[in-house]
């Protein structure tokens, strides 16, 4: 008894063989759940990811919704009540020019929070697709694309934040784009190292093998192995691109006034550092903390559930 | 049991207090969710000079036995019960400063993997040293002396010269002996050797086996090795402990065990071995299922669901651990009796081979591959590395060609070649007589569902993020062979064939065993009806048991299917089970080839020779009867080889000739014997193999 040949015809001729009662080979554990399914389970069994997920959720409830219930004028000065402390009818107090100080919160969480997330979104799709062609194509390709890497990180970051953004007038479409084109060459180089050692693997090499084509081991075995790391990467860059935003703001070349961000709002209370003011500086300075912490929070318990050797068990 | 030896032994032990004594040992450890009962009861002694072999399947419990002696747990263990007394010190009630103090000072131990043993960024003579320093209160300059003493008791030449390399500089062998030395600095009671040889070729593990049993008689060192390979144990130990699920199951003398062992599992074990039907070609036997899940250990004999002769009260019953009169221990309800062993498969004289009948499917000519080694991109090639250096052979249909050799030389490449991995440097490989460098396009498409590759590494070549189903069904998808429906049926069917249950399709490759994953390497293999299947280490990563199990399942379908198979393996036995006609590789030459039970028993290339000797088989008898080492040194650089023969720098025959010419490969005995000697060794039988 044997199978026969595959036909000319490419179709599959019946091998004549049953279903066999007993697999030599045993039987398999597990229960077969999806791998979104585990990698959820992993994520959520850790407790500080949730805690992460929890506080970006309250902070963007705050930043966009808050300001629908608690309404505050953020366009008009009104020197008259600047600096006053917390009361009943300023929450958190007003800043020097007479802003209520958790509307501004709010309103300068929203430009801080978008200018991160957008950021990195961009950064990591960007550089994501720069470095899976240098790593794939390899060779010469791959030496010139990244020595355009090597060429603009050798660049001071600083210096060259400091420079665009004296050139053109910040907002936060602008800051967006600034940030990003200083974070995409993290991901262009981690994803070209990851592209590099998948395109060896011995699974795209069998693909290889079957015949299959460039673009089938690309989209079938590397994006795959690659989306954990990409993932990753853009949680940590949020965090990243919303501190970077918060120190250009504190260098007073951030977003300008009457918009604002956090770092802006941290600008303006080390004017009154010795003057008791502390409603001016710890909401913005604890925001900051808390949000970049949550998105590190975030990445960690991402890695661990694209980590398909972690959701054994 | 009335050999006067053992009772010699049994007496012996009972007067003298053992060096190690290790008394109902349990050793968890803890997982996210569960507990492994690594260890559970474990009694076991060490005399003083005497060397204690612990063999089992990976899992067992044995490393984590010899981890367990010096506390050296991995994160989560703990050893839980029992007592572990080494020369009159409790073990387990010493503090950190007691413990740091016995280990390297009391007991030295070897890892398994020397690579990552050394560190990197230290001379080995200060890694010795460091040894030295932390147990004696000796100078620097004295610590040097010792390393320089315990590298040359080690057989490093001019040890005082190397005290300054660094691990780079050594080969795999010399790593293991620099290891060996940092065990031996402070001159241990006892010796702790974990797999010591497994991450080595089988011409080095043979010298460095050779060096423990050397160390052990001149430094009166007790030594514990622990092991997988039977071979191994059987030439060095003098008693043997056989672990199963985490249970010492049979002690014993170890000509006593390998001559009459009493546990079904070691029976069944030794029945398993590829070498035991290698001559008479029939199915081995195998050992079904797995061994059990340590976090919920099963009641009763722990190896009743899997044994042959388990009876009802072998699931009902815990076996203990049984003494009998002469020292032979077991833990086994129905123990073999030794009037009624099952026959081993006596040494019947080889049948010649399948006739060669058929036409040949695959030829190579004068296959070459040379790596260029650069030091940049665009840099020019400083040299090259000679991987295979003309190399032609020819298989027919239907009959099986083993590739042996150390690592290094060129085997594996040679089978990338074969099957288009790789692109020759010159040299053709021609399938059914069409040239694999000429067909391009949709010939090239075509011709690749005639030959498939079954990769070494199941886990590796198994994309993680697919499901075994999709993983089946790609060679279809990409060949565009039937509709879907069809191809969801025919991964069915290729899961029937290698043996896997059908909810197989559902699951992920990390959800399976090792032998498991092996079988869905060679279903994906087989997905496209391949003539020619290359099979690279097939077996190396998997345990004796289900090694077994994947021979077989490779035999059963070549005949079922027609297969031609190309296995390339480092181990001759498994090469000499599966083929019909063996390719011994040397340094990137073809050096014999010829009928298999011919190339076995009547090797003509002196490399052959001592790699046939070298192989450690799990016969005490024959062991102990080899004389010394039979190949000395280490394979030479392939960016270099030496000239002529290659093989003339470790070669005992060796003449002026050898570095002038190379030798031809020359058909010299019927059935097409062909070697590349100038002077083979014309034939005669090799003398363990007639035993």
């Amino acid at each position: 008894m044997s199978i026969r040949p595959y036909s000319d015809d490419g179709t599959i001729p019946d091998t004549g063989l049953g279903p066999v009662e007993a697999p030599e080979g045993g039987e398999v554990q597990g229960e077969g759940r999806s791998s979104f399914r585990r990698g959820l389970e992993v994520f959520a069994e850790n407790r500080l990811a949730v805690i992460g997920i929890g506080i970006v959720v309250l902070f963007l409830l705050f930043c966009f919704v808050g300001p629908l219930l608690y309404h505050t004028d953020q366009t008009t000065t009104n020197l008259a009540v600047s600096n006053e402390p917390p009361s009943s009818q300023h929450w958190l107090g007003t800043d020097p020019t007479g802003y209520d100080e958790l509307g501004r919160l709010m309103y300068g969480g929203q430009a801080s929070l978008e200018v991160g997330i957008a950021a990195a979104v961009l950064a990591t799709v960007f550089g994501t697709l720069y470095g899976a062609v240098s790593g794939y194509v390899g060779g010469a390709v791959d030496a010139f694309l990244m020595r355009i890497v090597d060429g603009v990180l050798a660049v001071p970051a600083l210096f060259l934040l400091l420079v665009l953004s004296t050139i053109y007038s910040p907002g936060t479409g602008v800051m967006i784009l600034l940030i990003a084109a200083l974070s995409w060459l993290g991901a262009a180089r981690l994803i070209r190292g990851e592209a590099l050692s998948l395109r060896v693997r011995e699974y795209v090499q069998a693909a290889r093998l079957m015949g299959g084509s460039n673009t089938r081991a690309i989209v079938r075995h590397i994006a795959p192995n690659a989306i954990g790391t990409v993932v990753v990467f853009a949680s940590f860059t949020v965090a990243d691109s919303i501190i970077t935003l918060s120190f250009l703001g504190y260098l007073g070349l951030g977003i300008q006034p009457p918009h604002t961000d956090w770092g802006g709002m941290l600008s303006t209370a080390t004017n009154y550092i010795n003057s008791g003011y502390w409603w001016l500086l710890y909401p913005p300075g604890i925001a900051i903390i808390l949000v970049a912490i949550a998105f590190n929070f975030m990445g960690d318990a991402l890695r661990d559930s694209f980590e398909v050797r972690l959701q054994r068990r | 049991m009335t050999e006067p030896w053992s009772q010699g032994l049994s007496l012996a032990s009972s007067a003298v207090p053992p060096l190690l004594e290790i008394k109902g040992l349990r050793t968890d450890i803890a997982l996210k969710r569960s507990t492994v009962h690594a260890v559970d009861g474990v009694d076991l002694k060490v005399n003083a000079g005497e060397m204690l072999g612990i063999v089992g399947e990976s899992g067992c419990g044995k490393t984590m036995t010899a981890l367990s002696v010096i506390r050296l747990l991995p994160p989560g263990g703990r050893v839980v019960g029992g007592s572990v007394t080494l020369d009159g010190v409790d073990i387990l009630g010493l503090d950190d400063a007691g413990l740091r103090q016995v280990r390297g000072e009391s007991v030295g131990m070897i890892f398994q993997d020397p690579l990552t043993s050394l560190n990197p960024s230290m001379t080995i003579g200060k890694q010795i040293a460091e040894a030295v320093v932390l147990h004696r209160n000796v100078s620097r300059a004295a610590a040097r002396r010792r390393a320089a003493e315990v590298l040359d008791l080690v057989g490093i030449a001019q040890a005082a010269r190397r005290l300054d390399d660094y691990p780079h500089q050594f080969s795999g062998g010399m790593r293991q002996r620099v290891m060996i030395a940092i065990a031996l600095a402070c001159d241990p009671k006892l010796l702790i050797a974990d797999e010591p040889t497994t991450a080595l070729d089988v011409t080095i593990q043979a010298q460095i086996l050779e060096l423990i049993d050397r160390l052990r008689r001149e430094l009166g060192m007790a030594v514990m090795l622990v092991t997988h390979d039977l071979g191994v144990i059987a030439g060095r130990a003098d008693r043997v402990a056989v672990m199963y699920a985490g249970r010492v199951v049979e002690q014993t003398d170890a000509m006593q065990l390998f001559d009459a062992p009493r546990h079904r599992y070691t029976e069944a074990l030794f029945s398993a071995l590829p070498e035991k039907a290698a001559e008479s070609r029939d199915p081995l036997y195998t050992i079904p299922g797995l061994p059990p899940d340590l976090t919920q250990p099963p009641t009763g004999c722990r190896f009743a669901p899997r044994c042959r002769f388990a009876q009802d009260d072998c699931l009902r019953y815990d076996p203990p651990l049984i003494r009998e009169p002469g020292g032979h221990e077991h833990a086994c309800l129905h123990p073999v009796d030794p009037l009624h062993r099952l026959p081993t498969p006596t040494r019947v004289e080889a049948v010649s081979g399948r006739p060669r009948d058929r036409k040949v499917l695959l030829s190579v000519e004068h296959l070459v591959k040379e790596f260029p080694l650069r030091s940049h991109l665009f840099g020019r090639a400083s040299g090259s590395v000679s991987a295979v250096a003309d190399v032609s052979f020819e298989v027919h249909q239907g009959e099986t060609l083993g590739l042996v050799g150390e690592s290094g030389c060129g085997k594996t490449t040679t089978g990338r070649l074969v099957v288009g991995l790789d692109k020759p440097t010159s040299g053709l490989v021609r399938v059914d007589g069409q040239d694999l460098g000429e067909v391009s396009g949709s010939g090239l498409r075509r011709i690749r569902r005639d030959i498939s590759f079954m990769f070494q590494d199941s886990f590796a070549s198994l994309n993680p993020r697919m499901k075994v189903g999709s993983i089946l069904r790609e060679p279809l998808v990409i060949q565009r062979v039937g509709t879907r429906a069809e191809q969801q049926q025919r991964v069915l069917e290729l899961l029937d064939v290698v043996g896997l249950p059908r909810t197989a399709v559902e699951r992920f490759p990390h959800e399976f065993s090792g032998g498991q994953r092996q079988r869905i390497g060679m279903a994906r293999a087989l997905s496209l009806r391949p003539r020619l299947v290359v099979a690279d280490e097939p077996v190396s990563a998997l345990d004796v048991s289900i090694q077994a199990q994947i021979l077989n399942t490779m035999r059963e379908l070549q005949t079922r299917l027609d297969l031609t198979y190309i296995v390339i393996s480092h181990d001759l036995s498994v090469i000499r089970y599966l083929a019909d006609r063996i390719g011994v590789m040397y340094l990137g030459k073809l050096v014999e080839e010829g009928p298999a039970h011919e190339v076995y028993a009547h090797p003509l290339h002196p490399y052959t020779h001592g790699l046939i000797a070298t192989i450690p088989e799990a016969d005490p008898h024959l062991e102990r009867a080899k004389e010394s080492v039979p190949l000395r040194g280490e394979l030479p650089s392939a960016v270099a080889p030496p000239s002529g023969c290659r093989f003339r720098t470790r070669c005992p025959l060796a003449q002026a000739v050898c570095a002038e010419q190379e030798p031809p490969l020359v058909e010299l005995a019927p059935g097409g014997h062909k070697v590349a000697c100038h002077f083979p060794l014309g034939g005669q039988p090799m003398a363990d193999s007639t035993a």
